[in-house]
């Protein structure tokens, strides 16, 4: 099976946004007065965040298209998109954990973004338990496309968290009315939004890869099957 | 906090994006490389002990 022609062009498109990003935020972007160096990690930050979102609102969407269509290529979609999904989500806490130590002189505090971001975390974590935990391929793809939409819940409930409670995490995107706000000079949000259009770029690249993969393997499935089927017949 | 100290936190913080994103494309690759190797090694399997006139040989093609 070839790399499609249209993913060599992704991989190509990717790497040079990917590159352009790293510029912007090394090169372009000012330091931060008060934060210094570290503020840095911020435009990365949020880029990761957002990807992981993506990633889940990619999977809730698929899971319910696996629902009402019960085609298992839905359920490649969403396995994918909650995969990518973790680990974006992984980068975010992380490098926010990184950032606050030097920020907040702590590197965790229970507060509600953390808090909220941490549990969707293991909620999608969960999801790939459960995807263990059932033998039955039918039966596993519609309780991981429920489970999906019911764990899609601490998706929006994490976006806005900082909004709606008092949280010492900054409001990056829009008005904060009495939050902590990032404030960004001009410089600071072509680094800002050209890392959020690469990190797209990169989560668009990785799912149809990470797509590919779940095909491959479902053709390898089939040649194992029967190659046991003939060696069953042999017998 | 001086600056300096800033800057270490900055390298910790992108070596972590970096390495995570790494080790992810690593895992896609590792993955496909797999796979590219046991479907190899079926389809020879395959037409080792499947007779010439069978179908087999064109599973999964396309």
């Amino acid at each position: 099976m070839r790399k499609p022609f249209g993913l060599k062009i992704l991989d190509g498109v990717t790497l040079l946004a990917f590159a352009v990003a790293v510029a912007l935020v090394f090169f372009y972007a000012p330091l931060e007065a008060q934060m210094g160096a570290v503020q840095k990690v911020f435009y990365f930050h949020v880029a990761a965040g957002w990807t992981g979102m993506l990633g889940f609102v990619v999977a809730a969407v698929t899971s319910a298209l696996y629902l009402i269509t019960r085609n298992p290529r839905w359920d490649g979609f969403s396995v994918s998109g909650v995969e990518i999904g973790l680990v974006f989500m992984l980068i975010n806490i992380v490098s926010g954990s990184i950032w606050a130590y030097p920020t907040w002189n702590t590197w965790w505090t229970w507060d509600v973004r953390l808090t909220t971001a941490t549990i969707m975390e293991l909620i999608y974590l969960a999801y790939g338990l459960l995807r263990q935990g059932v033998d039955d391929p039918e039966r596993r793809r519609r309780f991981a496309a429920v489970y999906a939409l019911l764990g899609f819940v601490s998706v929006p409930i994490t976006f806005v968290s900082i909004r709606l409670f008092n949280s010492i995490h900054p409001v990056v995107i829009g008005a904060g009315g009495e939050m902590p706000t990032m404030a960004f000079t001009p410089a600071m949000q072509v680094a800002f939004f050209g890392s959020l259009i690469a990190f797209s770029f990169i989560f668009v690249d990785l799912f149809w890869h990470r797509l590919l993969l779940a095909n491959w393997a479902e053709r390898v499935d089939a040649l194992k099957a029967r190659f046991e089927d003939v060696e069953g017949g042999m017998k | 906090m001086t600056t300096p100290d800033t800057v270490l936190y900055m390298w910790i913080g992108y070596g972590v994006i970096f390495g995570v994103m790494g080790l992810y494309v690593l895992r896609l690759w590792w993955g496909t490389r797999r796979l590219r190797q046991q479907e190899a090694e079926l389809r020879r399997l395959l037409a080792e002990e499947d007779p010439p006139d069978s179908s087999l040989g064109t599973i999964g093609r396309g």
